[in-house]
């Protein structure tokens, strides 16, 4: 497997043996290795402000998914059911039961019988939850999209190559024999 | 773009649409990395040299000093978004490594600051050790120039990311910030 997304450059060989260069990654060009840092960075500090932001909403990464799956669809019209949600997160229906158990608690979603199937229900995001959640990310969000559009076209075809390339090669890292 | 004339309008507000869906497209993309990084971790259990907090702690301490601000273990603790138990376990690592080290507040000296003792990126990247391979390989494929690129879209992302705090109380309306 070798491919090119377009025309970067990026060449990854699938067999690491023989592309393998020896040199410890701080003993790469600058460039690259900060390069490696602030990637490596970047996904740390987005784990952390995951976990900042699902404490000050008493909340955990899948609670703000959904949340957000939720809000997103009441804005395009979409009714939810709990199916929805659990094939949307890629859970089992028993524990998206248990998460929404609490979050109808909690007060951040409503349980209304479902219109046409009898045996369903629809999930909503209570109008609190969408203060809470929209304002934790919000601001995040529209400073993302400023960072995203000071690319130039060519750039940003760039920095997408390079992204995927960088998602297929660490998609392709198993455990590998030597790392145990 | 000054131009009135209809139809540099519509195509104004055609390419205003594509640039929409090119910076959309680009977030995807952290995105879905962002994801396979963090799956791959788990599935490997690679620690990337150092513990997994460990850089992200590091350079939160250089930066800081860099700005002249003193950060203690609770302040660390919150942007970590960690139980205080874990952090004083990293702090304990990062001092036993030589990396950082605890002392008083010259203001309080009950409360403690944390010095990093790494002041510069590249002692900070000398601890980046066990990446592997193929990402690096990745990396390399850029020149010096496309490179600074990345990394200075991946620095915006991050202080859009290091943004959001875990301060802000939830009963606070989203308009009063605006």
């Amino acid at each position: 497997m070798l491919f090119r997304p377009t025309g970067y450059g990026f060449e990854v060989d699938s067999d690491p043996a023989q592309s393998r260069d020896s040199r410890p990654v701080e003993a790469r060009p600058e460039h690259v290795v900060e390069l490696i840092a602030t990637l490596l960075e970047y996904r740390s500090a987005e784990e952390a402000m995951r976990r900042r932001t699902g404490d000050s909403m008493r909340m955990g990464v899948t609670d703000l998914q959904a949340l957000r799956f939720l809000l997103r669809a009441q804005k395009e019209g979409r009714p939810v059911s709990g199916r929805d949600l659990a094939d949307h997160l890629g859970m089992t229906s028993a524990s998206v039961t248990a998460m929404l158990d609490r979050l109808t608690k909690s007060g951040h979603v409503l349980r209304t019988p479902h219109p046409t199937n009898r045996r369903s229900n629809l999930i909503t995001a209570t109008p609190g939850s969408d203060d809470e959640v929209r304002h934790t990310l919000g601001e995040m969000h529209k400073r993302m999209m400023v960072a995203a559009h000071a690319l130039s076209a060519d750039d940003a075809r760039m920095v997408r190559d390079f992204l995927e390339t960088m998602t297929t090669v660490v998609d392709g890292i198993d455990r590998s024999p030597h790392r145990g | 773009m000054a131009n009135s004339a209809p139809e540099a309008e519509t195509h104004y507000w055609y390419s205003d649409d594509a640039e929409r869906e090119r910076s959309v497209a680009v977030l995807e993309a952290m995105r879905t990395y962002r994801a396979a990084e963090s799956a791959m971790r788990r599935r490997t259990q690679i620690s990337m040299g150092m513990g997994e907090n460990d850089l992200l702690a590091l350079r939160y301490l250089i930066t800081a000093q860099q700005d002249g601000r003193s950060i203690g273990p609770k302040e660390l603790t919150a942007y970590l978004g960690i139980s205080s138990a874990s952090t004083t376990v990293l702090l304990d690592r990062l001092e036993r490594s030589g990396q950082m080290r605890r002392e008083h507040s010259p203001f309080d000296r009950r409360a403690l600051i944390l010095v990093p003792t790494a002041t510069t990126d590249e002692e900070v990247r000398a601890a980046l050790g066990d990446v592997p391979e193929r990402m690096v390989e990745v990396a390399s494929h850029l020149d010096a120039e496309q490179a600074k690129v990345v990394i200075e879209f991946l620095k915006r992302m991050r202080s859009a990311v290091d943004e959001i705090d875990s301060d802000v109380p939830s009963e606070i309306a989203p308009a009063s910030k605006d």
